[in-house]
């Protein structure tokens, strides 16, 4: 049914959303977004369907990544585009709209 | 000062919680009235029951089919209504309390360090997708009880009219007591399908407009199309 495949992939993007947003509020001094680990630990996400999405949000431009030094290895920050925080809070606004 | 992300991120926070403590108070505020339904359907099985025992008088025709199953049917639809949304309710109310405790906690708990394992921390998002499972289903329900409801119109006309003389008594005649409470029941039930109606007309509103924006999402993110 195509409702349900919008709904279920939606419920993904928008969580992924969700986890970055409040990250970034959380560290507003720092701009800091979300280490991609935690994203998916957040998210519940096995790391084969994370990949898939993080990918294609970040090509539609809803967030970006960059790669930051970490010791000796690298990790990679997730944060949200003005698409991706106008998406998020899009969606919270039809919701929250009382009826 | 206060930056001005953290005021979008409260707003967000204060309306959701708000709209979540607006859909506990629909669920509360529409369970009551079948509480009272279904106690006069069992004041009408009682009565059905009744008839049953007694053998009927020989001029008296027996009790058809359709007026012994009904009460029990909408017994069993009403109850059944009302179960659900008492279900969802205190779901909906445990998810809620997740969530206010979290962000009741927000300002200290929420400054993660780089190598701080994530806590788990409550979803609205997974919330208002719940909530937006529990409708859908408490909608089809509301559905069939719309149906219910006119078998016990039907119901309740024929024994108004043998009170009235209209068509021939039954096996019992039914008393004054037992009128005014199938009465005060549809009457009411009248009143609370038209709350209903509106809950669920505004309701789907909302569903096409996040229908959209889902498919909008979807096909940004082209998700079907390898790149």
């Amino acid at each position: 049914m195509v409702t349900s495949k919008y709904r279920s992939s939606n419920m993904i993007i928008l969580s992924i959303l969700e986890a970055i947003f409040r990250a970034e509020q959380g560290h507003y001094l720092t701009k800091k977004g979300i280490v991609k680990s935690h994203l998916l630990k957040r998210c519940k996400l096995k790391a084969s369907t994370a990949e898939k999405y993080l990918t294609k949000m970040e090509q539609a431009g809803y967030i970006i990544s960059s790669k930051e030094p970490w010791g000796e290895r690298e990790i990679i920050i997730y944060n949200l585009t003005e698409k991706g925080k106008e998406r998020y809070r899009w969606f919270m606004q039809i919701n929250a709209e009382l009826e | 000062m206060i930056p001005k992300k953290n005021e979008i991120e409260n707003d967000i926070q204060q309306n959701s919680l708000k709209y979540l403590h607006n859909q506990e108070r629909y669920l509360f505020i529409s369970i009551l009235f079948p509480i009272y339904s279904i106690i006069v359907q069992i004041v009408n099985m009682v009565y059905i029951i009744k008839i049953l025992k007694r053998s009927p008088p020989p001029q008296h025709p027996p009790l058809p089919v359709f007026d012994i199953i009904t009460p029990f049917i909408v017994f069993l639809m009403i109850s059944l209504f009302a179960l659900m949304k008492f279900i969802f309710l205190m779901l909906l109310r445990k998810k809620s309390k997740n969530v206010q405790n979290y962000f009741n906690g927000l300002d200290n708990q929420n400054q993660m360090k780089d190598n701080e394992e994530p806590r788990e921390i409550p979803s609205l998002i997974k919330i208002l997708y719940d909530l937006i499972k529990y409708m859908n289903i408490v909608r089809f329900l509301f559905l069939v009880i719309n149906i219910t409801f006119v078998f016990y119109l039907q119901w309740s006309i024929r024994f108004i009219l043998t009170y009235l003389h209209l068509i021939p008594p039954g096996p019992l005649p039914p008393n004054l007591l037992f009128h005014v409470f199938n009465s005060i029941s549809e009457f009411g039930l009248l009143i609370y399908m038209f709350f209903e109606w509106h809950h669920f007309l505004r309701w789907n509103k909302k569903m096409r407009k996040i229908e959209n924006f889902e498919k909008l999402v979807f096909e940004e993110i082209n998700l079907e199309k390898n790149k």
